[in-house]
């Protein structure tokens, strides 16, 4: 049964709790690029989007591999809170 | 979960695998065949004929588009290339579109057979005859797991090259895995390629927040990105489109040195006095799927300002668009592509087997999942190929003059499909694996004899004429069939083999 759940968790992790933390970093990654000057706004969208996949490709991966659900998911936890105080932070700039 | 690196991925591997895998070969056989679109279509619609001259082609079109599609909205030409033979014209006015094929003949207009062609395959692959309903979402949700399938695979060899080179044949489950890890290490690079470029092609509507917040939706992003060309009035003063197209064949010619470059001709708005020509080039010179566009004036053939340099990341997304079409690829390159593509749908079909193999070897008493997986398999990996080999008859043997026959056609492959899944339900495993393979075997054999009895001229024609898509198309079936047929037989002497030795068993205790 402890198994059962632990999987489940992973799952969840990596499911929605990968999506969600890339859909962050898509947004994140605009607000870095636009204020670096490296490209436009817009241009920095697609740049941001393409990337994300391979942020949820790790944190999937990064599920399956963690030693126990519990730090998993204070790891992604950890991750949205960072991604969203940089973007509250970046977006006051 | 398990305590080593390893191990977790062999677990991942095991039940992503597992979970989706009769999507994927779905997706991944039918995506396969479509590298051969024009030429299934070609098959599937035999009045097309060979054009061979094509210095008068837009000409001819362009009196035909004169003739029929006075104070149209837009008119395109398509013209034939070394794949593609379908030659015809369109004319729509706002929504309501309608095309004519065209003949070697002048003024002749041909009729082919309404088919829904290798298209079909084209569009089932990524939206699974759903679209509306999430199709295109199932299918990036399954490159996604297929990269994953793939990444965590590539840990579970413990000799990487030792694997490439070991292939067991005495014992079924052993040439099974040894096959496995053969196609998979083989085909690592293809499948990443091609389920990321597929995941790309809808890069924004599968994540679509981020454009949705800064940009106000994809639209919108990609009009900023891809800038098109300015919106035709259309209230200015009317006039007569193009005639004589030698005015723009001439510059086209010093744009793009080299015979037959031109794909397709547009007219925009063509009795406007703003109306414009815009030439799409042939794809074969770029990675790109947008190949180079020119335009012109429509009345009078001045060279008009072209399209804006679309930006970076989506010149970067259309070569990734353009690597998963591949339509790039000439002839070798193209079987190379299609080559792979059936490993890898081999790859996840054997995969599928072990899973349940390795299972079945171990256990007394069989659970429900095992009966549903063996049942899936079957259907999937022998029930889709002769539902395709169905479709193919179909396309012979329906009334030509069908209403709808597109449509009756695909009617064809989901009921045999559907078929297949009944009788592998209602059949024990191991008959239903033989007999089905059989049958699509039979079907295969079938096809090349329809068509000789239906035109014998046809065959004779296309080995004098030197077609070689029509001679290739018939001789890959038939090695299908013979694939199919002794995979089916190679089966039912194991499974005889395999009764007999155990009753030896049985009686030795």
């Amino acid at each position: 049964m402890k198994h059962n759940l632990d999987v489940m968790f992973r799952i969840l992790a990596a499911i929605a709790g990968g999506y969600l933390v890339s859909v962050l970093f898509s947004f994140v990654v605009v607000l870095i690029l636009v204020w670096m000057q490296a490209t436009t706004q817009h241009e920095a969208v697609m740049v941001a989007t393409m990337f994300s996949y391979v942020v949820y490709f790790a944190v999937i991966i990064l599920s399956f591999c963690r030693k126990s659900a519990w730090l998993l998911w204070r790891d992604l936890l950890l991750i949205t809170c960072l991604l969203g105080a940089i973007y509250w932070l970046m977006g006051e700039l | 979960m398990k305590p080593d690196f390893r191990k977790s991925m062999i677990w991942l591997h095991t039940y992503s695998g597992l979970l989706i895998g009769w999507l994927l070969f779905t997706i991944f056989l039918t995506g396969t065949l479509s590298y051969f679109n024009p030429e299934i279509t070609q098959w599937m619609k035999p009045e097309l004929v060979h054009v061979s001259s094509t210095s008068n082609m837009v000409n001819r079109s362009l009196s035909e588009l004169h003739k029929h599609g006075v104070d149209a909205d837009l008119w395109r030409i398509y013209l034939p290339d070394d794949r593609d033979q379908h030659w015809y014209i369109q004319w729509s006015e706002g929504r309501k579109r309608q095309s004519l094929s065209l003949g070697p003949q002048v003024g002749q207009v041909i009729e082919p057979r309404e088919s829904a062609g290798g298209n079909f395959f084209r569009v089932f692959h990524y939206t699974l005859q759903l679209r509306g309903y999430g199709g295109r979402y199932i299918a990036g949700i399954a490159a996604m797991f297929m990269l994953v399938a793939v990444f965590s695979g590539i840990f579970t060899h413990r000799r990487f090259f030792r694997d490439l080179f070991t292939l067991r044949l005495s014992k079924l489950s052993k040439t099974l895995t040894d096959f496995h890890a053969l196609a998979g290490v083989v085909t690592i690079p293809f499948c990443i390629m091609i389920c990321t470029s597929g995941i790309m092609i809808y890069v924004i509507m599968y994540m679509p927040f981020s454009a949705e917040h800064y940009a106000g939706g994809e639209r919108e992003l990609s009009r900023v990105l891809s800038p098109g060309l300015v919106k035709i009035d259309k209230n200015t003063p009317r006039q007569t489109p193009l005639q004589d197209f030698s005015v723009v064949q001439r510059q086209i010619d010093k744009q793009w040195p080299g015979q037959k470059q031109t794909r397709r001709i547009t007219f925009e708005q063509p009795f406007s006095q703003d109306g414009r020509i815009i030439v799409d080039r042939v794809k074969d010179l770029t990675l790109s799927r947008q190949s180079e566009r020119l335009v012109f004036s429509s009345h009078n053939g001045e060279p008009l300002a072209g399209y804006p340099q679309p930006s970076t990341a989506t010149q970067v997304r259309r070569v990734f668009f353009g690597l998963h079409e591949g339509l790039f690829a000439d002839i070798a390159l193209r079987w190379l592509l299609f080559l792979l593509g059936l490993l890898s749908s081999a790859l996840i079909a054997t995969g599928l087997i072990i899973w349940l193999n390795k299972r079945l070897e171990k256990i007394k008493n069989r659970h429900i999942g095992h009966f549903i997986v063996e049942r899936l398999n079957i259907a999937a990996i022998s029930g889709l190929p002769l539902a395709i080999v169905a479709f193919f008859i179909g396309n012979r043997l329906l009334p030509t003059l069908l209403e709808d026959r597109a449509t009756a056609e695909v009617q064809v492959f989901l009921w045999t499909w559907l078929a297949c899944l009944l009788h592998s339900l209602l059949r024990p495993a191991k008959k239903a694996w033989v007999e089905q393979l059989l049958v699509a075997a039979l079907g295969c054999y079938l096809l090349p004899l329809i068509d000789l009895y239906q035109d014998p001229l046809r065959l004779k024609n296309a080995i004098f004429n030197g077609d070689f898509s029509y001679i290739a198309f018939i001789f890959s079936i038939f090695i299908t069939g013979l694939v199919f047929m002794k995979m089916s037989f190679w089966l039912k002497a194991k499974y005889a083999a395999n009764h007999s030795t155990s009753s030896k068993v049985n009686t030795l205790c």
